[in-house]
């Protein structure tokens, strides 16, 4: 009774934020919670953000800190006398601590090379999809020329040309990572340039760029979104691929990949090395993938076949 | 006719834009030089880098040194490598059989466990092998290739002293990193798989070939998976690419002799000659193979070639 007493109310109180958008992301919410893989999703990645932004209160040791003393120490669990819960590395840095400072980087990386590969990409897209001839021409061969390197082999090569570093990273894998986005917009935009709404737009004399940001652009979000979400797992395994190649962040950074870099080297004497970082990695990039899937079939069951 | 022209064009004019940044990798920091000498200019004279310079041609204009540079590649000459004591290009072309050995048996393997299941799974929609094998493909998917490799090791070749952990010469060498470079293709090909076989089940002529009485079994090989495959055919045209890059971390940590641990190695020795050789390699056989791909294509579907 309550609820059905107050809901009106509430809406009119908040003239500000319109009743479909409300509407809209309180079915985004109950379409969630209606999956379980998708609610146990958003729970781990949940956990994995407030790890990266809390990071400091939330490890219990120096993820820095090299005790030779305390190195190569097991987990708590495997013996009664450990402090360390997750045990200690060739360095005698906290393991544990070491993961929760991880996130930080792989979060980070994921997140802002993704923003820097979706504007060039959709900007790119918007433009070759819209104008077509020469301008489609030449940013088809660029995406080419782009696909014919293995994405990774290409960051591996600049990144050891440029050097390690957790902005470079990030630049190489948001520059190396548009093309998807550019591919999905062009194919997307030339499906609807000739549309009657944008039709209209047009007869009545609007500008190019406002028809393309104000008309087109909110019509083909539903891709780019899904697209980005698999972006950021991917990014992450990028990360931690290139790191443990060493030539991602430098080794002193706690990373997820650099961690398992470390404890190659101490395989079949020291699991607890590899064991945690891998864990890490993959239930945050499963979660994404899960989730991905999830949004894809929340906002266009159609993507399915082309994503 | 016209089609295969322009199809061919367009590769050449992809190998000419791998030149261009192939080259361009040596100039991003600015000076050659300073990246080829490394730590090691360190311990030399201003006049003696010079001289390194002058005699490497890397006081020359960029544009004579792009041209010299492609027309070496051209007749197969990359240049020297420092460590390796031979011409950079005959160590990729030596290293090439082990990388195409590795990745042809990862995609056979890859196509033998990923359309089966995923026709599986198709047929079986929602049921447990459908379920099942969906989260392992999930699963595939988000594991690092590099985390598998470590856990594969622990467990065939730590615990369970099976398997070799590294090096090469038998087939139990071969059968950990095959297993790890294609555990990706095996779950995005069985999840393809699945989706376009699902897709084509609704479809009207399938409603048909049912309502026909045509046996289960024949409308399933016949009707939905011979027309599914044509979207796989493609997503196998930029496997090659996957295999052959990922074959650089997999052979790395398998200490596999292939190209990818070789372009590896010569990054951390800063042999970049060799480096460039092998990039614009592997990028000449990814053009290639996905051209002989889109030909084969708009063979078997005429209407790809005319169409556009």
């Amino acid at each position: 009774m309550s609820l059905l007493d107050t809901e009106p109310k509430d809406v009119a109180a908040l003239p500000a934020v319109p009743a479909t958008l409300r509407t809209k992301r309180r079915q985004l919410l109950s379409r969630l919670l209606k999956s379980k893989a998708a609610t146990i999703s958003v729970i781990i990645l949940l956990i994995v953000v407030v790890a990266a932004i809390a990071a400091p209160w939330l490890s219990p040791h120096d993820p820095f800190a090299n005790k030779l003393i305390q190195r190569l120490k097991p987990p708590m669990f495997s013996n009664s006398s450990g402090i360390y819960l997750l045990g200690t590395d060739s360095l005698g840095r906290d393991i544990f601590s070491r993961i929760i400072y991880g996130a930080r980087v792989s979060l980070t990386v994921g997140v802002s090379a993704v923003a820097i590969s979706g504007v060039i990409g959709v900007l790119i897209g918007l433009l070759s999809g819209y104008f077509g001839g020469k301008v489609d021409d030449v940013f088809m061969r660029i995406c080419d020329v782009q696909l014919s390197f293995p994405t990774i082999l290409l960051a591996l090569t600049i990144m050891a040309v440029l050097g390690s570093g957790l902005d470079k990273l990030i630049l190489v894998l948001g520059l190396t990572g548009w093309v998807p986005y550019g591919r999905i917009v062009r194919s997307q935009v030339m499906s609807i340039k000739n549309d009657e709404f944008v039709l209209a737009a047009r007869a009545a004399g609007e500008r190019q760029w406002r028809i393309l940001f104000q008309q087109i652009l909110p019509n083909i979000w539903s891709p780019v979104i899904v697209i980005g979400s698999f972006t950021i797992a991917s990014n992450i395994v990028s990360e931690a691929s290139l790191s443990f190649l060493g030539v991602g962040v430098p080794p002193s950074v706690p990373s997820w990949g650099t961690m398992l870099a470390d404890g190659r080297e101490y395989i079949g004497v020291a699991d607890w090395l590899t064991i945690p970082a891998g864990v890490a990695i993959s239930l945050t990039v499963l979660a994404i993938n899960i989730l991905g899937d999830w949004l894809r079939d929340y906002l266009d069951p159609r993507l399915k076949n082309i994503l | 006719m016209s089609y295969v022209i322009r199809r061919v064009l367009q590769s050449v004019v992809v190998v000419f834009g791998v030149s261009i940044v192939a080259f361009f990798m040596l100039f991003m920091t600015g000076d050659p030089t300073e990246i080829i000498l490394g730590d090691g200019a360190d311990h030399m004279t201003v006049q003696q880098i010079e001289e390194f310079r002058v005699k490497m041609g890397f006081d020359r204009p960029w544009y004579i040194q792009y041209a010299s540079f492609v027309g070496n590649a051209v007749r197969g000459d990359f240049g020297y490598s420092f460590t390796r004591h031979q011409p950079a290009f005959q160590v990729i072309i030596e290293k090439m059989p082990a990388t195409i050995q590795l990745a042809s048996i990862a995609f056979v393997l890859s196509l033998l466990i990923s359309i089966p299941l995923g026709v599986l799974s198709a047929i079986n929609p929602h049921k447990p092998i459908d379920r099942i094998s969906t989260f392992v493909a999930l699963l595939g998917q988000s594991i690092p290739s590099f985390w598998l490799s470590i856990l594969l090791m622990l467990l065939f070749g730590v615990k369970l002293k099976w398997l070799p952990i590294s090096g090469s010469g038998t087939w139990q060498h071969l059968v950990m990193p095959a297993i790890a470079l294609a555990a990706f293709p095996i779950a995005r090909n069985m999840r393809l798989t699945r989706s376009s076989m699902l897709d084509f089940m609704q479809k009207d002529f399938v409603r048909t070939a049912r309502a026909k009485g045509i046996s289960e079994y024949r409308v399933v090989t016949s009707h939905v998976l011979r027309n599914s495959l044509l979207p796989i055919v493609t997503a196998i045209g930029l496997e090659a690419g996957f295999l052959l890059g990922g074959s650089v971390i997999i052979e790395t940590i398998f200490g596999w002799p292939g190209v990818g641990r070789e372009i590896v190695q010569a990054i951390g020795s800063k042999d970049f000659y060799v480096v460039q050789a092998g990039v614009i390699t592997l990028a000449l056989i990814f053009a290639v193979v996905n051209l002989i791909i889109d030909l084969a294509y708009s063979w078997i579907d005429p209407r790809i070639g005319f169409g556009s």
